[in-house]
């Protein structure tokens, strides 16, 4: 079932949203001992919502664009009312006291939020391992990861729990789990969704973004959450409009970035996105190859100015103004420093990298540095845009990987990243559209556009995805 | 290369603890980051650090009814409050 199948159905009254939600609420309850995508089920709240929905069907008035719709939301963006962990300990006992933009937008539209689901802790990681309440699997394959941070969201569409969800992309963060989990995956142009109630990680970097079974679904999603916010200072005037049609094969001018696929990148990923490639070519595409200098600074650049901007970001985590107090009577630092231990390896890790990137002494060397790297690596984009309308590439150079094999090796576990994190460092938005499998390991190919071209996103995405379904 | 000294600092401006064994764990963790990081020694700063992903606007500085509660709710998250007041440690040695 898609969004539209949906808005039919209920118009039509072939079904009510009460029985749609409690289908979702259902498949949460048979599926969630083997995926565990949730760290919370709102079903009370659920239920009043599509009370809500079927209240305006009876008044026959017009139905809101997601009315109906089951929606699960990463739990680093607030629900009111509802706990909110960040995947972390720290934050084990925190209630969201107020509605996060993008939720108060869904709620506006008619959705049906089920629940919050499982994430690397405060974001940090590519697998979900690092969570603080245990790993998500992939529905495809349980003994795989699901990919993270938002692997819970990924897994809640891909086990068909609830038909959309809402992530949060740092540096792939959406992207790369909706490829390991055959979904549809998409991070925006920065500034063009709100960040007012999403828990910070990399304040320059953070976007939240949509996951949907369906590049259509995805979009109904982003019209919804995405417009100006005056909650947030880097909310962006941008307005989406009308669903878009699919491009024509011939208008796509497609660009290969060769560091792409690069020694690193594995064979069988690579098979999968070259005969996608060749399929679009055969359809009138016109493929050619450009070159994105900066891809190899890019990621260590990604990691200076994430790690920086989360140490940062969390030294609020003081246990005092958020849960977790320990004995008041020790000296001020001891009390932080017994407060945060709470946090993981991951999140340690990070915050130290961070202040150390950010101390005298280094901070030329490191965050300055890695700034640069973001202006060469806007260059590199521009002159690529200037020979071709979209990029596209694989996502990760991986295919998902068998859980534990990579959470003991944090550099390894970065380099999952290497294909995404340009599109957080630059801005520009990005797309996972499923376009494969190797032994029921998905594959997802990476579509990238200028800055604010969602639309020719969206469209590209549609034309792959038709012509991936065509056999 | 970092020393174990140097993550000792680091660890008290992060107020991050970190136990005798966890030194040298981290300082190894740290390590193999860093030597990564090493890539970026190639690049040449040219020009204003501060890339600007848009522009930041800001709103009115206006002073909004909330509803009733709300600040309630949001003083609740800490486990150290004393009224409405969040109490912490004496920060200064008098």
């Amino acid at each position: 079932m898609t969004i539209r199948d949906i808005q039919e159905g209920l118009k039509n009254s072939s079904f009510s949203a009460r029985e749609l939600a409690l289908a979702s609420l259902e498949r949460i309850k048979t599926e969630e001992p083997h995926v565990h995508a949730f760290l919370e089920v709102t079903g009370e709240k659920a239920l009043a919502q599509a009370q809500e929905v079927d209240d305006i069907i009876s008044r026959k008035e017009e139905l809101p664009p997601l009315a109906g719709v089951s929606c699960s939301l990463k739990d680093a963006i607030l629900l009111e009312g509802v706990r909110c962990t960040a995947g972390s300990r720290m934050l084990e006992h925190y209630v969201a006291p107020y509605d996060a933009t993008v939720v108060s937008r869904l709620k506006r539209a008619g959705a049906v939020i089920v629940g919050k689901t499982n994430m690397d802790e405060f974001g940090m990681g590519a697998s979900t391992e690092h969570s603080a309440f245990g790993p998500t699997h992939n529905p495809r394959n349980l003994s795989v990861v699901p990919g993270g941070s938002s692997g819970g969201s990924a897994a809640s569409v891909a086990a068909q729990e609830c038909l959309v969800s809402l992530g949060e992309d740092t540096g792939g963060s959406v992207r790369l789990p909706a490829s390991f989990c055959g979904v549809v995956g998409m991070k925006p142009t920065y500034g063009t969704v709100s960040r007012s109630g999403i828990i910070a990680l990399a304040s320059s970097l953070d976007q939240v973004g949509p996951f949907g079974n369906s590049v259509e679904d995805c979009e109904r999603v982003f019209q919804v959450i995405s417009g100006k916010d005056n909650m947030d200072a880097t909310s962006i005037l941008y307005e989406y409009g009308d669903i878009a049609e699919p491009a024509s094969a011939p208008s796509l001018k497609i660009g290969v970035p060769r560091e792409y696929f690069a020694k690193g990148l594995d064979p069988r990923v690579s098979q999968i996105i070259k005969e996608t490639l060749d399929k679009l070519s055969n359809a009138g595409a016109s493929i050619i190859e450009v070159s994105l200098p900066s891809t190899a600074q890019a990621l260590a650049a990604y990691y200076v100015i994430n790690t920086s901007e989360v140490s940062s970001n969390l030294a609020r985590y003081d246990g005092i103004r958020y849960g977790n107090a320990s004995e008041m009577d020790s000296s001020f630092a001891e009390v932080l420093m017994a407060n945060r231990e709470v946090f993981g390896n991951e999140v340690r890790r990070r915050i130290m990298l961070g202040t150390f990137a950010l101390s005298a002494g280094y901070y030329e060397a490191y965050y300055k540095t890695a700034q640069e790297v973001r202006k060469l690596l806007r260059d590199d984009f521009a002159k690529a845009f200037s020979q071709a309308n979209v990029l596209m590439g694989p996502v990760s150079p991986f295919l998902p990987f068998p859980l534990g094999e990579k959470k003991e090796d944090p550099l390894s576990m970065y380099l999952v990243d290497m294909y995404t994190v340009s599109a957080n460092l630059t801005g520009i938005p990005g797309i996972s559209v499923p376009v494969g499998s190797i032994e029921n390991l998905p594959v997802g190919i990476q579509i990238m556009t200028p800055h604010f071209q969602e639309r020719l996103l969206f469209s590209t995405a549609k034309t792959v995805e038709q012509i991936v379904k065509a056999r | 290369m970092i020393t174990q000294k140097q993550v000792q600092h680091v660890a008290k401006l992060a107020h991050i603890h970190l136990g005798e064994e966890e030194v040298d764990t981290m300082t190894q963790e740290l390590r193999s980051v860093l030597q990564y990081f090493s890539i970026l020694s190639q690049v040449k700063v040219k020009h204003d650090p501060l890339v600007s992903q848009g522009v930041l606007s800001g709103r009115e500085d206006v002073a909004v009814q909330t509803e009733e509660g709300k600040s309630k709710k949001i003083l609740s998250a800490s486990s150290s409050l004393e009224g409405s007041v969040i109490k912490v440690s004496q920060l200064f040695d008098r």
